[in-house]
């Protein structure tokens, strides 16, 4: 079994499925998610491919402060990612509800519904730094390339 | 209309201001007051007037185009302005009227000008305005389980904060 | 005194109530089979309670948080407001900064239009144009980023004129930027008036008369691509854009396929403007001070988004934070219109009638269905309903040519 953990962390590590959610951004992080698939920077060389459907991601991309209509629907998608999932947050909003924390209508970042494993802040990112900070997640799947001390800090 | 045409300023002041005597004329004392603000036109109509203003409005011209519906809590009443643009004289019109805080209700106007109908939706979500006639005056925007009776946009609602 | 002028009478048609769903939807389709009857919206998925919020900030900060509004078009919702703002304080703000401004304004319709051009492509399938197109759009971010330091969410403006100059070697990077684009864009015409792909889906599709454009209120390339010549840079006319020169662009054939085309004119426009601003920029200051109190009155703004009309009211009653921020996107003004250019669709139109008003919303996400024939009624995500629209686009193939030839 320790073997075909081992295979299966490989080809997470090689080539993680990833599911982009929007939780009610002003679309500036999505676009640059996008971005980073277009050939100016490529994301797919990493073998990072968009998923449809929660049952098949590992990775949980989102952005946004969660609004309070999407909230449930958020805590679902969560649970219905298979084990090991890892949940990454892009954008200011998503890390502490930005420009938008204290409204009514909104949760003042996603740890407040979801546990994340990595934070990037900016309004946006650049997809320079959302690649950087996917690859770091990457590097920490894989026990013997420990880049950067196993900490939960994004790119910053 | 020949879209390509910029109206001077002078002319377009020009413009609005026969349109104010032209409302004048026709609804008199109806118009309660009225200014011109860098070349826009407010007026304050009572509440039993503003219907047969904006239909005359439409009838009048062939654009007459609603951008939206403003909603002010002034603390002692609700002001509702309905802005307005005609084509023809590239006039930007502004239409206020004021109603009761207690029991806001004010009859639709998605009859005469259908654009409303998301506008009316919108202002009641968020002030809890009653458009009577509204053919559906559901929620638009506020989420699903939110609480009935309570309106964001009103001054007594105060933001939490959930930090 | 003008004539009565006689327009048809227009009802909006009531859907069969069904309970409230627990879900945020975004549209309610009453459907027969594979056509729909009629579409309600509903909205509200991303409601952030941003006019609140205004109130709660002052002027200054409220310019930086009306500009994620929309990542997309976040320059010309800071322009609007500050407008809004600016014609409160009666001060006039430096000839430079409005020049600045339309640069800026008119770089972002571009990198909008291009932006759609690429997620377009995409619902229908043409992956290798959306990177195209995407790749092109780069060179535009880029010109951003080196006129006002950002290449989203910009922050060119402040109270009274704005933050950052231009120089001689920023003018001339951009003149090549523009020749560039300009190649591309033309390129993009011609694929998108031969290719059969495209012109098999959007031909004919989401049909929106004149009469109706004018009653529900739409806005922008959806009301233009009807032959409604409606543009606030020549209707309303705010900055600098009474003194250039530029033809509106419409279209008449009243489809997505007029949507389409209307945007690519658009952005040949858009690159004479560059031009034109570049060649005539007055020197001199690029702000002005003004108080952070801003005098007692009301104002409104208004701008043409990418999208469509932008409009803003401001209430001030003399204090730090203003009374009372009113904000109308594009995307609501049209609506209304997109619910009745859906009725008579199939399905599996759906994703590309949608896509052509240039939503300003994330994703449709969530549909609910009602199908008054087989009494059934399902939900689908936006991702359901994009597979269902591909896989029916397969199997239907010779239908599909066949409607357009017609």
């Amino acid at each position: 079994m320790a073997i075909l953990s081992k295979v299966v962390n490989w080809a997470r590590r090689s080539s993680p499925w990833v599911l982009h959610f929007n939780s009610g951004s002003c679309n500036g992080c999505d676009i640059e998610i996008l971005a980073a698939l277009t050939p100016r920077f490529d994301v797919e060389r990493f073998g990072i491919t968009l998923q449809g459907s929660p049952r098949h991601a590992d990775v949980l991309l989102i952005t946004g402060p969660v609004t309070e209509q999407v909230k449930k629907r958020l805590v679902r998608i969560y649970n219905q990612m298979p084990d090991p999932k890892f949940v990454i947050v892009v954008g200011t909003c998503g890390c502490t509800g930005g420009v938008f924390s204290g409204s009514y209508s909104t949760n003042n970042g996603v740890d407040n519904v979801i546990p994340v494993d990595v934070y990037i802040p900016g309004c946006p990112p650049r997809p320079q730094q959302i690649i950087d900070a996917v690859v770091k997640l990457l590097a920490k799947l894989s026990p013997n390339k420990d880049k950067n001390g196993g900490t939960n800090n994004g790119g910053k | 209309m020949v879209a390509n045409e910029i109206p001077s300023k002078e002319e377009k002041l020009e413009n609005v201001e026969s349109l104010l005597t032209m409302l004048k004329e026709k609804f008199g004392d109806a118009i309660l007051d009225s200014k011109i603000i860098k070349r826009r036109l407010f007026i304050d109509v009572t509440t039993e007037s503003f219907r047969g203003i904006l239909k005359f409005l439409d009838e009048s011209f062939e654009i007459c185009f609603l951008h939206t519906i403003t909603a002010v809590d002034t603390t002692s009443e609700f002001e509702l302005l309905y802005h307005i643009f005609i084509g023809e004289k590239k006039v930007n019109l502004n239409l206020r009227i004021k109603i009761s805080r207690d029991s806001p209700k004010v009859p639709t106007i998605t009859d005469i000008m259908p654009a409303a109908n998301v506008y009316e939706r919108e202002v009641h979500d968020l002030f809890g305005i009653v458009f009577e006639g509204h053919p559906h005056l559901e929620r638009l925007i506020l989420p699903e389980d939110w609480p009935d009776g309570v309106y964001p946009l009103r001054k007594d609602y105060k933001m939490g904060g959930k930090k | 005194m003008t004539e009565k002028v006689v327009k048809e009478r227009y009802t909006i048609p009531v859907g069969p109530q069904h309970p409230a769903l627990k879900e945020p939807i975004f549209f309610k389709f009453i459907v027969d089979g594979e056509q729909i009857i009629e579409a309600i919206p509903r909205i509200g998925y991303v409601h952030r309670g941003i006019e609140k919020l205004t109130e709660e900030r002052t002027y200054l900060k409220d310019a930086y948080l009306v500009e994620r509004v929309c990542g997309i078009c976040s320059g010309v919702h800071q322009a609007t407001f500050v407008n809004a703002v600016e014609s409160l304080i009666d001060k006039p703000t430096p000839e430079r900064a409005d020049y600045l401004r339309v640069l800026v304004l008119e770089l972002e319709r571009i990198h909008s239009h291009y932006l759609w051009l690429g997620v377009a492509a995409h619902e229908i399938g043409f992956d290798t144009l959306f990177m195209y197109t995407w790749r092109d759009r780069e060179v535009v971010m880029d010109l951003l980023e080196l006129i006002t330091g950002n290449r989203v969410n910009y922050g060119m403006n402040i109270i009274g004129g704005v933050r950052r100059d231009i120089n001689d070697e920023i003018i001339h990077k951009t003149l090549k930027g523009i020749d560039y684009l300009e190649e591309r864009a033309k390129y993009y015409l011609d694929v998108a008036a031969d290719e059969k792909t495209i012109l098999a889906r959007t031909v004919g599709r989401g049909i929106l008369t004149r009469e109706q454009a004018l009653k529900l209120g739409a806005v922008g390339p959806t009301a233009r691509a009807s032959n409604l010549a409606m543009d606030v840079r020549k209707d309303d006319p705010y900055l600098v854009y009474d003194e250039i020169p530029f033809e509106l662009v419409t279209a008449d054939t009243n489809d997505v396929f007029g949507r389409i085309v209307v945007r690519v004119k658009e952005l040949f426009e858009s690159y004479n403007i560059i031009r034109w601003v570049l060649e005539n920029i007055p020197s001199g200051p690029t702000f002005i001070r003004t108080s952070p109190k801003v005098p007692a009155g009301e104002a409104i703004a208004k701008s043409e988004a990418p999208r469509g009309e932008l409009f803003y009211y401001v209430r001030s009653t003399g204090t730090l934070k203003p009374y009372r921020v009113k904000i109308r996107t594009p995307t609501l003004a049209n609506i209304l219109a997109v619910a009745e250019m859906l009725k008579g669709e199939y399905i599996a139109d759906i994703p590309i009638v949608f896509a052509g008003i240039d939503p300003c919303i994330s994703c449709m996400d969530r549909a609910f269905f009602v199908d008054v024939e087989k009494d059934k009624k399902w939900v689908w995500s936006e991702d359901e309903l994009k597979l269902y629209s591909r896989k029916w686009y397969k199997t239907h193939e010779k239908e599909v040519i066949q409607r357009w030839k017609r």
